[in-house]
């Protein structure tokens, strides 16, 4: 399998911190969603990967060229970025950041940019300071669509924003991944965004990968048992992952393949399941 | 790096301006505003240096770092970009001063003006080889109390070695190895300067 992002053995330290030896492979043409709660080292990982902060130890490659070569420099150019916050200067408008783009990118497409504005909604002639954050954020995406990049690299670009914007936000990383040779790796802890896009998971806990599964598998691999209290003793221990009591008796979430037949499984979502690893973890 | 000049341009537009528009104005003011002239030339060179606080502020450090620039560039654009500053600085000043002399029917010496912003440019220069590695490194409060300090420094070191070595100091101005040699000495202090300027960068990245 070819990777748009290999991930070795990287191991960040901070005051307080430690992001703990991540190995992670980033499948060409899938959408893979990191999630974690905040805190859990989420950003550091893209930061790493982007080169914007260096590793204790480990390395790690980006489309077949290691972050840290000179050549990184080039690979760059098939990178869209999107960090969790504006980074364009206050007081620039769309036409003039158009303008600096050309001069940074070279397959920069003018044209391109200037439909995903129109789609976006975005005055061109408005500073960038005057943007709500959804605003500054279609921007970031827009840019990072517009350079016939082939891996997008993203942190929480869908946070902070209505919903409407954000079911927007992720038609588009659908529609950029239909060209299989495109990879999107996204942070986020909206979930249920993930949910609607994403081929992978990772789940990342105080530092470390919890998880990396493919989100299929996820689905296939936990469930949602209602069940009475004399229902529930006959489950095998094993199979119970976490279980909450309320009016009607018992929701166990639960192992699928360890469950005994004639039991009838609810569908779990990404957020539930996330939710209760989450708990496993703790 | 023509891209990050004019995201500077763009993004210093404002104070470019209302810092033209004053030097405008002194020169159409009374008697006794070389000074102030002068005084303009060199906050225009070191303008700079509001760069970096744009760039911290609104995030750009980090994300410019994801674009394909190389840290060479992103170092070499600052510099790029006071010198620029200093060349355009230098034009409005003489400039200004000629107009300044005009309107008073002061007599114009033209060598004297020469010197007058050779000896601005100097010490923009001076300023910016400090200023670009302390603002590479820190963050910009901490980055103005240290450049005060040390610009105080040089400040005093230079008015206690031209009150004793005064006539020398004219001799060797009006000399003919005064202009290559203090090119010369500015090259050197360029590179000291942006070499410094590099590893700080690194560090930073290092740590961050």
């Amino acid at each position: 399998m070819d990777y748009a992002i290999e991930i070795n053995n990287i191991s960040k330290q901070y005051k307080g911190f430690l992001l703990d030896k991540i190995n992670l492979n980033i499948p060409k043409g899938s959408i893979v969603g990191l999630v974690g709660e905040n805190g859990a080292g989420k950003s550091t990982l893209i930061n790493l990967i982007l080169g914007i902060s260096k590793p204790t130890e480990g390395n790690i490659n980006v489309l077949d060229c290691s972050n840290t070569s000179k050549e990184f420099t080039d690979t760059k150019q098939n990178i869209g970025v999107v960090l969790d916050s504006p980074c364009y200067p206050e007081a620039i408008n769309v036409k003039q950041i158009n303008n600096i783009m050309v001069l940074t990118y070279k397959n920069w497409d003018k044209e391109v940019f200037f439909e995903y504005i129109k789609k976006f909604k975005l005055p061109l002639d408005k500073k960038f300071k005057d943007f709500s954050k959804g605003m500054q954020m279609k921007l970031s995406l827009a840019v990072a669509l517009s350079h016939k990049a082939t891996l997008l690299v993203m942190d929480e670009p869908t946070s902070g924003l209505d919903p409407f914007a954000r079911e927007e936000i992720v038609e588009n990383f659908i529609d950029f991944t239909r060209d299989e040779n495109n990879t999107i790796f996204i942070s986020s802890h909206i979930i249920s965004d993930l949910e609607k896009a994403c081929d992978y998971i990772a789940y990342i806990h105080n530092g470390k990968l919890m998880l990396f599964e493919e989100k299929d598998a996820m689905f296939e691999k936990y469930g949602i048992l209602k069940l009475s209290k004399k229902e529930l003793e006959t489950l095998p221990e094993d199979a119970i992952i976490s279980k909450k009591e309320n009016n009607f008796g018992f929701e166990v979430f639960v192992y699928r393949q360890r469950v005994n037949r004639g039991f009838t499984f609810e569908h779990a979502s990404l957020e539930d399941i996330v939710i209760n690893c989450i708990k496993l973890n703790k | 790096m023509k891209a990050l000049l004019l995201k500077d341009v763009y993004t210093l537009k404002f104070n470019i301006i209302i810092l033209g528009f004053m030097l405008a104005l002194f020169a159409v003011m009374n008697p006794g505003i070389e000074i102030a002239i002068n005084y303009g030339l060199l906050m225009v060179s070191i303008m700079a240096i509001n760069s970096f606080s744009h760039d911290e502020k609104s995030k750009w450090n980090n994300y410019s770092i994801a674009l394909p620039y190389g840290d060479n560039k992103l170092v070499l654009s600052k510099y790029a970009l006071a010198l620029a500053l200093i060349v355009a600085g230098s034009i409005a000043h003489f400039v200004i001063s000629l107009i300044s002399l005009t309107i008073r029917g002061i007599d114009i010496n033209l060598e004297l003006r020469y010197i007058e912003v050779a000896i601005v440019v100097i010490f923009s220069i001076i300023a910016t080889t400090i200023s670009i590695p302390i603002f590479t490194k820190t963050s910009n409060e901490k980055g103005i109390s240290i450049l005060a300090i040390m610009m105080s420094i040089i400040a005093v070191a230079f008015s206690a070695f031209a009150e004793k070595f005064g006539n020398e100091i004219i001799e060797f101005l009006s000399g003919k190895y005064f202009i290559p040699i203090t090119i010369f000495a500015l090259a050197i202090l360029f590179v000291i300067s942006f070499n410094i300027s590099m590893y700080l960068f690194k560090q930073r990245n290092k740590i961050s």
